[in-house]
């Protein structure tokens, strides 16, 4: 089922249709506000919340698109986060099993395909990334999260934090000066992905 | 070599997203090929989004599907809805205007009685204005007096206009209390009272002791006063109420 229809029952108050498309978009959104709030609880709690409001505010929903849209109600939650700096107790949900029980560690996240110097390398390429994340302004970190993160065109960004395209422009820009004059300091930390000297060249 | 300007990074990285509308990025382009500072901003900024591109990205910790509970519950009405509802503003209001109200007449009180002409015995008793001595000698006569001819004074305080203005600036000051016992005080001297003096004495005490009712007039609510009261205190155990059976209501679902 596309996601116009998945949508359009969603907004009828079919649970099932809107959990389908939690499925496909959770990651993003995960994604989203771990690199904004730089904490994985609290970006988890940040993307519970988003869908949660998602799902109450499904009919505001007037087309474009739903991932920006999301990614807004996401943005938003994460500025909650960050405007309540304190944590409320949840109930971690561990991972299961194909058997049904539950995995006391989340190690499986991890890609079985990397070796262990990808992924220490990844590691520190990931730590050193959100470390000069969260050197940034919200409002900046916002912009360069869904635009170079996320991927999302400027007038989607921009729709996504109700700016204007030239208050995105320029965000993005400034952003991107100041994360790279942090991540010049992690270079020699990060020798195989951070190849800006080698890019330069070519 | 000039480094490039905020504005110019600007459209640099515009022109990295192919953002910008073609005859500005021809511009631009032509102004990168004669700036070799242009072409090291943009190689920066390129590298930058580069690195950003390949941020892991992790997969959702657990799923963020809702449940139907979760889906139904409503979030509990915030804290400050039902002080700012109307039924509390109004409660609030009404209160303001009865206690005001009934501050008004307590206010004016000492006003009123610092215009009212008083020959004799004079409005600022204890005050420390110029009737001071005549108060002084007024308490002195009353504690040296027969006790018989203060009941006649008590009893008749009401009725005469002068000596009731008087007496109600010693009942606000608090001084016919110190009289009333000033009294017995200044009496004690005496080596051995009879017992009609006895009598005389127990009927002047009850008569002093009953002098704060009639002196000190009560403050007595209007009409218009209690209604605005009971008015206040009906809507306000209707906000109350109200907002009990909003959270019954929520604890209600929740536990559905």
């Amino acid at each position: 089922m596309d996601e116009i229809a998945l949508i359009q029952l969603a907004q009828k108050g079919d649970l099932d249709s809107f959990n389908r498309l939690v499925l496909a978009y959770q990651d993003a959104l995960f994604n989203t506000t771990l690199r904004i709030l730089g904490d994985e609880d609290l970006a988890a709690d940040a993307t519970q919340e988003a869908f949660l409001s998602a799902f109450r505010a499904i009919n505001t929903y007037r087309g474009g698109s739903f991932k920006a849209w999301l990614l807004r109600i996401a943005t938003n939650a994460c500025y909650d986060e960050l405007r309540r700096k304190q944590r409320r107790p949840t109930t971690p949900l561990e991972p299961e099993t194909d058997d049904g029980e539950e995995m006391e560690s989340p190690r499986w996240l991890a890609d079985p395909s990397d070796s262990p110097e990808e992924e220490l390398e990844r590691e520190e390429l990931e730590h050193a990334i959100q470390h000069c994340l969260n050197d940034l302004p919200a409002d900046f970190r916002s912009v360069v999260v869904l635009a170079d993160i996320q991927g999302l065109d400027y007038r989607e960004v921009a729709t996504a934090l109700r700016k204007p395209l030239g208050t995105i422009k320029s965000r993005l820009a400034r952003a991107r000066l100041r994360l790279r004059e942090c991540l010049q300091g992690f270079r020699e930390l990060l020798p195989a992905a951070f190849r800006l000297e080698e890019e330069r060249a070519t | 070599m000039k480094s490039p300007t905020l504005r110019d990074l600007d459209l640099l990285s515009a022109y990295l997203d192919g953002e910008l509308p073609p005859a500005e990025r021809t511009r631009l382009l032509t102004r990168i090929e004669s700036d070799p500072a242009l072409r090291a901003a943009l190689d920066d900024l390129r590298q930058v989004r580069t690195v950003l591109r390949r941020t892991p990205q992790r997969r959702a910790p657990r799923n963020f599907t809702l449940s139907a509970k979760m889906a139904r519950i409503r979030p509990p009405v915030p804290r400050l809805v039902p002080v700012l509802s109307w039924v509390s503003a109004v409660a609030t209001l009404l209160f303001v205007c009865t206690f005001a109200a009934n501050l008004l007449p307590i206010l004016a009180g000492p006003l009123a009685a610092a215009e009212r002409p008083l020959p004799g015995v004079g409005g600022g008793y204890g005050g420390g204005d110029g009737n001071a001595p005549e108060a002084a000698y007024l308490e002195e006569e009353a504690a040296t007096e027969a006790p018989a001819e203060m009941e006649t004074f008590v009893m008749e305080a009401p009725m005469a206009p002068e000596p009731t203005a008087g007496t109600e600036q010693m009942a606000d000051s608090g001084i016919p209390d110190q009289t009333a016992t000033a009294a017995p005080a200044a009496l004690a001297p005496a080596p051995e009272p009879t017992a009609a003096e006895r009598q005389s004495d127990d009927q002047a005490n009850g008569a002093v002791e009953e002098m704060p009712s009639l002196k000190e007039p009560e403050p007595r609510l209007t009409p218009l006063q209690t209604g605005l009261l009971a008015l206040a205190l009906i809507l306000g155990a209707v906000a109350l109420l109200v907002r009990g059976g909003r959270i019954w209501q929520f604890k209600r679902r929740s536990r559905k």
